[in-house]
């Protein structure tokens, strides 16, 4: 199917000359959008996984003390629009912080970082929850059994098994992150979708401003595409 | 927040003490203001920050040869920052955030379409000086046989999201307002008829159709009349009297001088009737 589609945009650009020399000359304007698209998602699954493992980890603590907070934590932001948590970041947040007669600038894309990388971290808690509890029990005791501390157990028996589990969901979570990104434009973040608006706006031409659509489509395509097929070769290379 | 700013300047030790001195050191730059907020923050700054709106020439859009922003507003802009004798940083802004990014204090001030309406006045502030008069034409096909606002009635209008149009067109003429997220997309739905007209600022929309011709044959300006021509100000934010001061100086002197018409025409806005009667009016005065 998108391979059909690829050839049908393919021949709209070959029957229309001028159309293609149009987008070819927007096509770096619309890749410099996208790399922003890029530098968000992957900046917001970094901080989103290491507080997310932390938070997983905190989420089966013995003690209510630490399990509660985290527990509210992933409940609240796992359930919350990504759009709601980009527009709350954007604007509690300042725009930039004075000290000293300085300014230094805080940057919407930061926000939009911050924005994304909350959900990521509940939905990643959740994840790294799931793959611990999912290793029986008994394969502490067996650890326990054959002298490795509980530090131990954890990093050269049950983290490795998680690891596996946990992957493929957490894939999947970045292929959502990243179509996420797009829900940055609405905050003035200079990314691909906003690009495109300014490149359709400048061309005022409708064919053009469809095809812009269908390239934003493809970039996002493109970039998430390889992630769930990597997803589900680990996905079936697991299941064996 | 603030002490994370210098906590590369920071030792362990003496964080308490930096920190009281920073606030000592902020506080003494509040109370030591001179002028307003606004105005302090451009001299301090020694950069005039104005939000743009890329709506479409004339006004504001990318070159695509060298995908810089042109148009209107930033030629404004820029002449505006000129007369502050500060550097011009534009910050694209869209009709959903601009009032937020003003409030925000994230800009100065905002050059971004916004006519003056009642509800814009109660929260921001203008320089009483006005540039420019712009109003709502409507586009739409040749034979929808809409002649008049009135025609309106019931039927489905396109507009950008945040539009001042959409109050008078539902209000006034019935009309059943779709906003799309920009002129673009208004435009794509109407050649796709989820509606009878769009209605964009007259300018855009008559430079369009010169330009584009042969793609909008079938189309026209159906309706004679603008819808709500009002005025176009430099927006800032409310109470800033100091900063209107200054702006509204520079906006009298750039329409005196006759620069703002050589912007304009620069710019090929279409219809420049307004700014000469207003050069006219404010050379006299000189």
């Amino acid at each position: 199917m998108a391979a059909g589609f690829c050839a049908a945009v393919a021949l709209w650009l070959v029957l229309d000359p001028s159309l293609a020399r149009l987008l070819l000359e927007w096509l770096p304007y619309l890749a410099r959008g996208f790399a922003m698209n890029i530098l968000i998602s992957v900046l917001a699954m970094a901080l989103g996984t290491l507080a997310g493992v932390a938070l997983g980890a905190m989420e089966l603590s013995q003690m209510r003390l630490v399990r509660a907070p985290a527990v509210a934590y992933v409940q609240v932001f796992r359930n919350a629009p990504h759009l709601v948590l980009i527009f709350a970041t954007t604007y509690i947040f300042p725009f930039e912080i004075v000290a000293l007669g300085h300014y230094i600038p805080f940057p919407d894309w930061v926000k939009a970082v911050i924005g994304l990388a909350i959900p990521a971290s509940a939905h990643t808690a959740e994840i790294t929850r799931g793959a611990l509890q999912s290793i029986p029990t008994p394969q502490w005791d067996a650890a326990k059994g054959l002298g490795f501390s509980r530090i131990e157990a954890l990093r050269f028996i049950i983290l490795p098994q998680c690891l596996r589990r946990a992957l493929p969901p957490w894939m999947n979570l970045t292929a959502s992150i990243c179509m996420g990104t797009a829900l940055a434009s609405l905050v003035g973040v200079h990314e691909l979708l906003h690009a495109a608006t300014d490149a359709s706006t400048a061309v005022s031409r409708t064919d053009f401003t469809v095809l812009t659509y269908v390239t934003v489509l493809f970039a996002f395509f493109l970039f998430c595409y390889p992630v769930s097929r990597l997803t589900q070769r680990l996905e079936r290379r697991l299941a064996r | 927040m603030i002490r994370k700013t210098t906590g590369t300047k920071t030792t362990g030790k003496k964080t308490p003490l930096r920190a009281a001195a920073l606030l000592a050191a902020l506080l003494a730059g509040i109370s030591g203001a001179q002028a307003d907020a606004t105005l302090d923050r451009i001299k301090a700054k020694g950069k005039f920050t104005v939000g743009v709106i890329l709506s479409g020439a004339p006004f504001g859009s990318i070159d695509p040869k060298t995908q810089e922003q042109k148009g209107f507003n930033i030629d404004l802009a820029r002449a505006l920052a000129d007369k502050l004798g500060v550097a011009l940083e534009t910050v694209t802004v869209t009709p959903p955030n601009r009032v937020q990014f003003l409030q925000q204090g994230k800009v100065d001030a905002l050059l971004a379409n916004m006519q003056v309406t009642e509800d814009r006045a109660k929260i921001m502030d203008f320089p009483p000086t006005v540039f420019d008069r712009a109003g709502g034409a409507a586009i739409g096909r040749k034979d929808s046989g809409i002649k008049d606002w009135a025609d309106l009635k019931g039927k489905p209008v396109c507009v950008s999201q945040g539009s001042n149009f959409t109050q008078p067109l539902i209000e006034q003429y019935g009309a059943v307002v779709k906003g799309l997220p920009s002129q673009p997309e208004s435009l794509l739905a109407l050649k796709g008829g989820t509606c009878v007209v769009a209605v964009h600022t007259g300018a855009t929309l008559g430079l369009m159709l010169e330009d584009r011709a042969d793609e909008w044959r079938d189309y026209g300006i159906l309706i004679p009349t603008e819808i709500v021509p009002a005025d176009s100000v430099v927006w800032i934010r409310k109470g800033e009297k100091d900063t209107a001061a200054v702006l509204d100086k520079a906006l009298r002197e750039l329409i005196a001088s006759g620069k703002l018409l050589e912007i304009a025409k620069a710019n090929r806005l279409l219809n420049t009737a307004f700014i000469e009667e207003q050069q006219k009016t404010l050379s006299a005065a000189r």
